[in-house]
């Protein structure tokens, strides 16, 4: 996370914040490795074994 | 003319802020003053539009950093107070036309790491007792500037709601030494049926004493006391349940409902408050589709609520709703 600060003329402070790509994709990545798959998900996955039965 | 106030009958602070009455109310049309500057918008408050999410100080502060001298003089029974504090502005998107449960996961999450900044930042300003996060959304609850953005008012004080929040939250952990919100979110848990959504370690559920009709708490099963606390992956995990919560409430009806969110967090008055448990809490004005609930006479009055509907049965709508959303990316 960067932080850009500047003063408007009226002495207020502005904060830009940007992200790069880069640190956003461990933590989805490490989110999705521990989240439990989505219960619909889950089904169609069941659904799909049960199909090639 | 901008000073404290204190209410001897009700024992809190009242902010006088006459300057806010200039404020902007609907600007013109095709005008948003939160889009970011262009030669065709001319001037915003925002001068480019390069960035992920931007925070600034309200041109019309309810608190101010440097506030001017109370114009009146106060007296012993009725104090007056200079009106020290900050008010700063969120924008969530340079995109005019987004909402909260427009943005996609990753973009909540940049927010709620800002929000995890600006919680450090004002807090660690010693002057500032309490950092209140929220958003008011739509008409109903007042506002006339809908480009997506959210504000955070860091006070000199803990105002009084959050103030009995923290009496209740103490008194229940000295007479049974657990966490008062623990231990509801674990009965919710138990029962079910007000139950919305239970995912990565958060919890959103109606409470059981809800005030609004749709009212929906956002709980970590983690007891921590605030967003600094909060771990990465718990952080995408808010995000996460804070857009599934808001795609529900806008597929209720079938419009971007409106709301307050607020963010419930420890005070940054120096003091330990173990015993307090972070919880996000969405209070939407709407009773049915077209109906609001006013705060009228019991309620503004006399600060007693009454909730028009049952929060299992709201809930269970909400969890239709939640079943009509398509996609929680």
């Amino acid at each position: 996370m960067k932080k850009k600060q500047i003063r408007k003329p009226d002495g207020r402070y502005l904060i830009y914040y940007t992200f790069d790509p880069s640190e956003l994709a461990p933590v989805e990545e490490k989110w999705r490795a521990e989240a439990r798959p989505h219960r619909k998900h889950r089904k169609a996955k069941r659904g799909a074994k049960g199909r090639g039965r | 003319m901008s000073e404290m106030r204190w209410h001897p009958l009700l024992g809190q602070w009242i902010i006088t802020a006459t300057h806010r009455q200039r404020r902007t109310y609907h600007p013109p049309r095709g005008y948003c003053p939160f889009c970011p500057s262009s030669k065709a918008r001319g001037f915003t408050e925002v001068p480019r539009g390069d960035y992920d999410v931007v925070v600034f100080e309200n041109r019309f502060p309810t608190l101010q950093q440097h506030p001017p001298r109370p114009a009146e003089p106060g007296a012993a029974l009725t104090p007056v107070r200079p009106s020290k504090g900050i008010c700063e502005v969120v924008l969530y998107s340079p995109e005019h036309r987004q909402t909260f449960a427009g943005l996609d996961i990753a973009q909540i999450y940049k927010l709620v790491r800002v929000w995890t900044d600006r919680y450090a930042a004002l807090g660690a300003r010693r002057f500032v007792k309490y950092v209140l996060i929220f958003e008011n959304k739509g008409a109903p609850v007042g506002v006339t500037l809908t480009h997506p953005h959210g504000q955070i008012y860091a006070f000199p004080f803990v105002p009084p709601l959050l103030m009995r929040e923290l009496a209740a939250s103490r008194r229940h952990f000295l007479q049974r030494g657990s966490c008062l919100l623990c231990d509801l979110t674990a009965r919710e848990r138990r029962e079910g049926e007000r139950m919305l959504f239970a995912q990565d370690g958060f919890d959103a559920f109606v409470p059981f004493y809800a005030r609004w009709p749709y009212e929906v708490h956002v709980v970590p099963q983690r007891h921590v006391q605030d967003l600094a606390q909060f771990t990465d992956e718990e952080r995408w995990a808010l995000a996460r349940m804070l857009k599934r919560v808001t795609q529900s409430y806008d597929a209720l009806f079938g419009f971007s409902l409106p709301y307050m969110m607020l963010l419930h967090q420890q005070p940054t008055d120096g003091r330990r408050h173990g015993h307090y448990h972070f919880h996000v809490e969405f209070l939407p004005p709407n009773r049915t589709a077209d109906k609001l609930k006013y705060l009228a006479s019991s309620e503004t009055g006399a600060g007693s609520f009454s909730n028009d509907t049952l929060p299992e049965q709201t809930a269970a709508e909400l969890r239709r709703a939640a079943r009509r959303v398509k996609s929680d990316r």
